[in-house]
């Protein structure tokens, strides 16, 4: 299951004296088994927290200011909204110092849908726009063992797993990955390309298994990087580009990539998967926008 | 040098780094906001002068240029810099985001309420030590739910913190009365199961004497602690029919005036008449 893998790669990052805290991360199901096992972690020390999610951020970067690491466990990424000024304010003074510790966040996004507004919130490219955190999708097993080695760096980050997704079973093969770009590709293909960010990766890989896709599929973990040229030239040489994305971010990120496109062969074909932008169907997280494929 | 002496030698200091700066702003050399605090010269003297360099910290709000004259070494060159001719080139977060690499000022923020919380942060990464951060924040933050999570936290997680509260009865243009309920914030953190203790202004010589005794005691506790100062900011203006206290902009002064007023109304008066004598 991918939250097993998630926990499993965690524990490896870990060094000693690292401070937990969070809500109900040591009693009852402990965040949806995300901190299942804490206690277990050697030389580590855990806070069990009040539901005071503004400071527990401030509580986190103030840690960091004093070189010291720390991982805030959160239930999931909306209630992060309440800590938006540390995330602007707080951390962009905090990078002015020398010397800083590591502070990582860790939430699930409610993707599951049915949740009311909540579902709302799967916005992780405002996150990372607007703070300059650096903000990464938790989506595969090989992808979670790269992306949670970043912990050790003494910066901040926002880690995401799909609550929708968490105790599903993918295990595709790391063919490649794009080191600064937080850009893994699961799949070599001739016939086109298929790239997904973040979540919306399970769907697409489900339907190049199931339809037998010859594509190359590019995983984006990092809603804001850029894909490297290198990727867009080997794209207008395939036949079609399908991008999938199921956020519901209104700033589509990957826009820069039709004009790349269309300003060399006006004949190609990209097709996208986004979410319904209709307001009354924003709460419900069905996946017809996928259908249509 | 006695204590007594030592606190008004930081005051003077204060005040003297400040009528530079007002003058700066009349002449219109500095164009970036600087929050002037004359008449908050008490406070930052008293904890400086029992506040050790080399391990506790200070965390504080944009109105910080009573503690950054007095605390950071480096605040003449710092608020050179913020001079027109220099602000170009030099990289700067200004004097409501202080940022001395070099000193016991680990933070300051523009936002109200928002030192609370990282305070308790860094707080909790000094537990090992016997050193007190302090936090500085005025009446209008703690209107902030900051301030109440933070202290909960704190008195959670047990950590030494000196919650200072200056209380100026303004926030902006508004007295307390104008805004909001005049909450009673011993009750508030009594309830919590934090110390509270007021510090009256024109009580001078028994506030040096009561705060000594508090930092001895908390330097030795796990527990945070809040203390509340009466503050009187100089620097008043008409508005309409009401005086308004709260003070940002410059005041008409020379910069060899030692006192804003010759009166009590002035702490740095108030301060000489009761520590000289």
């Amino acid at each position: 299951m991918i939250i097993e893998k998630f926990r499993n790669n965690f524990k490896k990052n870990i060094f000693k004296k690292f401070i937990f805290f969070g809500q109900n991360i040591t009693y009852g199901s402990r965040i949806s088994g995300l901190t299942k096992d804490i206690e277990k972690i050697k030389n580590t020390k855990i806070y069990n927290t009040q539901n005071s999610e503004n400071s527990l951020v401030g509580f986190g970067l103030g840690l960091m200011l004093n070189n010291k690491n720390s991982i805030y466990f959160a239930k999931q990424l909306d209630f992060m909204l309440l800590a938006f000024d540390h995330f602007v304010n707080t951390y962009n003074y905090i990078l002015f110092r020398k010397k800083i510790g590591s502070f990582s966040i860790i939430t699930y996004i409610v993707d599951s849908g049915y949740e009311g507004p909540q579902s709302r919130l799967h916005n992780l490219q405002e996150f990372s726009s607007l703070s300059y955190v650096d903000c990464n999708y938790l989506v595969f097993p090989e992808d979670i063992k790269i992306n949670l080695r970043k912990i050790r760096q003494k910066t901040f980050k926002i880690y995401c797993i799909s609550q929708r997704h968490a105790r599903s079973y993918f295990n595709p093969t790391l063919i490649r990955h794009f080191k600064k770009k937080d850009i893994f590709q699961y799949k070599k293909g001739k016939s086109g390309t298929i790239i997904s960010i973040g979540f919306a990766s399970y769907k697409a890989y489900e339907l190049i298994q199931s339809k037998k896709l010859d594509v190359d599929f590019y995983v984006i973990t990092n809603p804001i990087q850029k894909i490297p040229n290198q990727i867009l030239k080997k794209i207008i040489n395939g036949k079609y580009l399908y991008i999938f994305d199921d956020s519901r971010s209104k700033v589509k990120k990957l826009d820069y990539i039709f004009e790349y496109i269309k300003t060399r062969n006006k004949n190609f074909k990209i097709k996208t998967f986004f979410r319904d932008e209709n307001i009354s169907k924003l709460y419900v997280n069905n996946d017809n926008y996928i259908l249509k494929i | 040098m006695n204590l007594n002496k030592k606190i008004l030698t930081f005051a003077f200091q204060s005040r003297k780094f400040q009528l530079q700066v007002n003058k700066n702003i009349i002449d219109g050399k500095i164009k970036l906001p600087v929050h002037l605090a004359f008449g908050h010269e008490f406070v930052s003297a008293l904890v400086r002068s029992f506040f050790l360099m080399s391990k506790d910290s200070l965390f504080l709000t944009h109105r910080n240029i009573h503690y950054t004259s007095i605390f950071s070494k480096n605040s003449r060159k710092i608020y050179q810099n913020f001079l027109l001719n220099k602000i170009q080139s030099f990289n700067t977060l200004g004097s409501m985001n202080y940022f001395d690499e070099k000193t016991s000022i680990k933070y300051t923020s523009s936002i109200l309420g928002n030192n609370l919380s990282v305070a308790a942060g860094f707080a909790e990464g000094n537990k090992s030590s016997k050193s007190i951060v302090y936090c500085v924040v005025g009446d209008g933050a703690i209107e902030e739910g900051s301030f109440y999570e933070t202290l909960l936290l704190s008195k959670s997680l047990g950590l030494r913190i000196v919650f200072i509260l200056e209380n100026n009865n303004f926030s902006m243009a508004t007295t307390i009365k104008q805004r909001r309920f005049d909450m009673n914030i011993k009750k508030l953190s009594q309830s919590i199961g934090i110390k509270y203790y007021y510090f009256k202004r024109k009580d001078i010589i028994s506030n040096v004497k009561k705060y000594r005794k508090i930092i001895t005691n908390t330097r030795e506790a796990d527990d945070p602690v809040v203390l509340e100062f009466q503050i009187l900011t100089l620097g008043s203006y008409k508005d309409g029919d009401n005086k308004i206290n709260y003070h940002h902009g410059p005041m008409k002064l020379g910069i060899n005036n030692a006192y804003v007023y010759n009166n009590d109304s002035d702490i740095l008066y108030l301060m000489n008449k009761k520590l000289s004598q």
